[in-house]
């Protein structure tokens, strides 16, 4: 992706250094994404993405993270009006695990090792602002 | 006469028992003061020792921290691209912030792998731009 511009802001929770680089690398090349940050335990991107709410425009969770979950990131940043979407990117995809996730707020779920070309394409849908239908009602306001 | 005797009984009793405590709380005293002293001592080691681990503990953290951020740069210094002269690191507790500036996009997002691949690394703030040829 030689574009400069529309990148989507997004920040990774992830506890894997391998699984970080190898997926920057993959956006970095294959969507129209600009990673401003990661973390690798719950608490620290809960802090992280709380600080500034508007501070990106996708947040891409792993579950299992070093400590806490990826489950607790999205409880704990559900109601906090968060600017950017959150998606749920796990090798545990199970229809369980996916109506968790999204009962918490995840907007989508995508399995780590089947669906990375899904998260591509949603990741380039999200930098086309026009085409992004309007958000559906109930913005929550702290 | 005989109310006389028996006062002068009672208060002797009195006196007797009170000597006996006291005699008895002397020596337990002494053994209490023993006690307390070596308790107070054990206590303040204690505590000393409390406080050297904790000064301890916020030295190697800080060292630690130190020691990521010469990691990084030594990584950044190391990338064909990435300049460590161009990006400060600052850490904190493990906590990573970026600033500065990277030559494109592709390596401003690989300071972010870069600096995360670094042992005791918990999250990095990449907060660099990119400026071609800076």
């Amino acid at each position: 992706m030689k574009t400069t511009g529309q990148r989507i802001k997004t920040f990774i929770v992830e506890d894997s250094p391998i699984i970080l680089e190898n997926l920057v690398a993959t956006l970095e090349e294959l969507a129209p994404v600009q990673v401003v940050g990661w973390a690798s335990d719950e608490a620290t991107a809960v802090q992280w993405l709380l600080k500034d709410t508007q501070a990106c425009e996708l947040v891409i969770i792993d579950v299992y993270l070093r400590s806490g979950s990826g489950l607790g990131v999205l409880r704990n940043t559900a109601h906090a009006g968060l600017a950017g979407k959150c998606v749920v990117l796990t090798n545990y995809a199970t229809p369980d695990m996916r109506a968790k996730c999204t009962s918490l707020g995840a907007h989508r779920v995508f399995d780590k090792s089947g669906e990375l070309d899904e998260l591509i394409s949603y990741c380039t849908q999200l930098s086309r602002p026009p085409q992004t239908p309007a958000v559906p009602a109930g913005g929550v306001h702290n | 006469m005989q109310v006389h005797t028996k006062l002068t009984l009672a208060t002797l009793a009195t006196l007797a028992l009170l000597g006996a405590c006291n005699r008895n709380d002397e020596g337990r005293t002494v053994g209490q003061q023993v006690d307390g002293a070596v308790a107070k001592v054990e206590n303040q080691a204690e505590r000393a020792k409390d406080a050297t681990t904790s000064a301890a503990n916020q030295v190697g953290d800080k060292a630690k921290d130190m020691g990521i951020t010469a990691a990084i740069n030594a990584e950044l210094a190391r990338d064909p691209k990435l300049s460590a002269l161009s990006i400060n690191v600052d850490t904190v507790d493990g906590r990573v912030t970026l600033k500065g500036t990277a030559p494109d996009t592709a390596s401003r997002d690989r300071a972010t792998s870069l600096a995360g691949a670094v042992s005791g690394v918990l999250a990095v703030d990449n907060q660099l731009n990119v400026t071609p040829g800076g």
